[in-house]
């Protein structure tokens, strides 16, 4: 069994919630997303975001404005929109969901071993 | 010590080593494919380099010069490259790192399948959906008897009426499949090769053959319609040489023509290097490259060499590579097998365009060959105005110059054209220099000519006409009384607006009727006879002496005076606009009956 798949698949599950709290917590463009999935310990490749970026910005869930940068070539920065906005509360719902329900297996397990000793 | 070079990355001036340009460009390419076919990939690529532009100038404030091999990967370890990509396509495109285990069973499933379906396909006829060209009826029946499409299709179209609804019973009925068509030698048309639309050279390639071959083929009908146009309004062709002329067939011709465009339409041009590889048949092909390389090589040696021997052995190795003139270059990526519908409305307008040109050179031609003809008609006429002498030899060289060189000219780049010789400029400029060459003596000779009529000469003389009884003058006209001869003009242009002379039988003299008739007051009590010849000429000492040989013999019996039809000059003369003007001084109390026969000649014209 390859592990890393499994991990891979774990990590590919949570990344679009993550990516979108970032945004909407205020406009970023992709080098900000980089840096702050960076400082919580998320490891992301700028492949991996871009694509995403785009099919979220094809769906209408985010939008962007160029904005022009005095170092280097001019930025995109991302935002919710409406629709993005009601997408990420249902997120965040399931996130939610799952977060309590990942926890209470997991410990659910410990509690097991601890009535048998 | 490495190469750096300037780019232009993302709108910024960038220092970069060329060996990192190779790197990057590479890591571009990467992602430009794997990309490619996700919706936006263009723009998600676009992102993607824009970040590393960025990148880059972050690395190039701090000081650094430019961009390294190390920067450039750490900037891709730092992106990705695309098989780390974590995205959601990965169960469907592509091999990510746990898929391949997936995928591998999926192959060793495919083969044993793939033999049953081949078994079927060369049994029964189906609808090819790898070549269709509207629902791939024809593709699957040339597939079935092993031919290439195009003749099918050809077949279809020429009896359309027919096989229009065995064409829809088959769309209806036969299943569709993608068809192999290896082995089965196909028909292109040759882009390397091409006069119009590279149809005949493409035929030259399926056939095995020289392509000047089908092209006479497709313009046998066409050259033999030219005989059938010239022969139609200038019937002097018939005095020549009779032909049967007019009941050449339109049909043949536009049949034939009919076919080319249908070609031209069905089949594809050989773009990419497999298709000519089909087009040519595969050993054709593989012979054909080793000829041209080898010859390549052998040029290249022998450049290091002395010139003088390049240009013959060149010659001799241009001769047998590339017998069938393929072009090795790959270029567009258009494999398909549709030939373009949107290009087909300009190759109809092109095919318009040239048939349209091309028939209005051949009415020039045959405009010309009629004027050469109306020439030899004239023929008689210039005698009249050209001395002969240098004058003879300007009119016949212009003539030739300026009539024929443009038909040898159009003639000599239609054959060129044809055989794909290299485009001498040069013949064209010689061609119009001859040509020019040919106004300007014809405009000498005008000049010439027109100079004979520079000055007019008058010649006055009254003369008294013996008294005789009566009041009354019989004015009567003496018909010439030998045979003479007309100038004629073949179509039959009306004499009386040129007033053309006669001339003898025995061609010594002209014989003019310009003569007018006038009757005047005398200022006496005597019958006179004014008369005044004008003739032009170059100087006036010309023109008189032209005039003193004017032949008007009159003859007067009593009261009957005897008036000749025509006044005569020699015939060296030519024409010079001669006239004669008589005036008949009527005494008063007499009178002049002038017979009938003068009606024409009497006219107030004055002489100038």
């Amino acid at each position: 069994m390859n592990i890393e798949n499994t991990q891979s698949q774990m990590r590919k599950g949570v990344l679009e919630y993550c990516v979108l709290s970032i945004i909407k917590r205020g406009e970023a463009y992709p080098g900000d997303i980089i840096d702050e999935m960076k400082n919580a310990g998320l490891q992301l490749l700028e492949g991996t975001l871009y694509p995403l970026l785009n099919r979220l910005k094809n769906a209408g869930i985010l939008t962007y404005r160029w904005v022009e940068s005095s170092s280097g070539p001019p930025r995109k920065y991302f935002s919710l929109t409406k629709k993005g906005e009601k997408f990420y509360d249902l997120l965040e719902a399931t996130w939610n969901e799952l977060a309590k329900g990942v926890e209470a297996v997991t410990q659910g397990v410990g509690k097991e071993e601890e009535k048998e000793k | 010590m490495k190469k750096v070079i300037s780019i232009n990355f993302q709108g910024q001036v960038i220092a970069i080593e060329e060996t990192a340009f190779e790197i990057l460009t590479q890591y571009v390419e990467s992602l430009k494919s794997y990309f490619s076919h996700e919706e936006g990939g263009d723009e998600i690529v676009n992102d993607i380099e824009n970040r590393i532009a960025e990148l880059f100038g972050n690395r190039l404030k701090h000081g650094i010069n430019c961009i390294t091999d190390e920067d450039v990967e750490a900037i891709i370890a730092g992106i990705g490259k695309p098989e780390d990509f974590d995205t959601e396509y990965e169960e469907t495109a592509h091999p990510g790192t746990g898929d391949k285990n997936a995928q591998q069973p999926h192959f060793s499933s495919e083969l044993p399948k793939n033999q049953p379906e081949e078994e079927k396909q060369s049994r029964s006829l189906r609808r090819d959906t790898n070549n269709k060209m509207i629902a791939g009826v024809c593709s699957g029946l040339a597939n079935y008897f092993k031919i290439d499409p195009a003749w099918m299709r050809l077949i279809f179209v020429l009896f359309f009426s027919v096989l229009f609804w065995v064409y829809i019973v088959l769309w209806i009925v036969l299943k569709a499949e993608p068809l192999d068509w290896s082995g089965i030698k196909r028909l292109y048309r040759n882009p390397g090769d091409r006069v119009l639309g590279g149809v005949c050279g493409g035929l030259a390639a399926y056939f095995k053959i020289d392509s000047w071959i089908p092209r006479l083929i497709f313009l046998i009908p066409l050259l033999l319609n030219f005989m059938a146009i010239s022969s139609f309004p200038f019937f002097i062709w018939d005095k020549f040489f009779p032909i049967p002329h007019a009941d050449w067939n339109i049909k043949i011709d536009g049949g034939i023509l009919l076919v080319y465009i249908i070609l031209w339409i069905i089949t594809p041009q050989a773009k990419t290097v497999k298709q000519k590889l089909e087009m040519m048949g595969e050993e054709e092909y593989i012979k054909s490259i080793r000829e041209t390389v080898s010859d390549n090589v052998a040029s290249v040696k022998n450049k290091a060499e002395n010139k003088a021997e390049n240009k013959a052995e060149n010659k001799i190795g241009n001769k047998t590579e590339n017998p069938q003139n393929v072009d090795f270059s790959e270029s567009a990526v258009n494999s398909s097998g549709r030939s373009g519908c949107v290009n087909t409305l300009i190759l109809l307008i092109k095919i318009v365009f040239f048939a349209a040109a091309g028939f209005f050179v051949l009415i020039l031609a045959a405009v010309a060959v009629g004027l050469l003809f109306a020439g030899f008609e004239l023929m008689p006429l210039k005698s009249l105005f050209i001395d002969s002498g240098y004058e003879n030899t300007l009119l016949w060289l212009s003539l030739i110059l300026v009539l024929v060189i443009p038909i040898v000219a159009i003639i000599t780049w239609i054959a060129r054209r044809m055989m794909k010789a290299k485009f001498r400029p040069l013949i064209g400029v010689f061609a119009l220099i001859l040509w020019i060459l040919g106004i300007v003596m014809a405009g000498a000779l005008a000049m010439r000519v027109g100079e004979k009529f520079n000055v007019t000469g008058f010649n006055e003389s009254a003369i008294e006409l013996s008294p005789f009884n009566g009041d009354k003058l019989y004015v009567e006209m003496m018909k010439y009384p030998n045979d003479y001869n007309t100038f004629k003009i073949g179509w039959g242009i009306d004499d009386k607006i040129f007033r053309l002379p006669y001339y003898t039988e025995n061609e010594d003299s002209l014989l003019f009727s310009n003569i007018s008739l006038k009757v005047i007051e005398s200022r006496d009590s005597l019958f006179r006879l004014h008369m005044v010849a004008a003739c032009s000429g170059e100087s006036m000492k010309l023109a008189k002496a032209k005039l003193t040989d004017f032949s008007y013999p009159f003859v007067q019996r009593d009261s009957l005076l005897l008036l000749p039809e025509f006044f005569s000059v020699p015939i060296e003369q030519g024409y010079r606009n001669q006239q004669l003007s008589i005036e008949i001084a009527m005494p008063t109390g007499k009178t002049v009956e002038i017979d009938k026969s003068f009606n024409a000649y009497l006219k107030d014209v004055p002489l100038y």
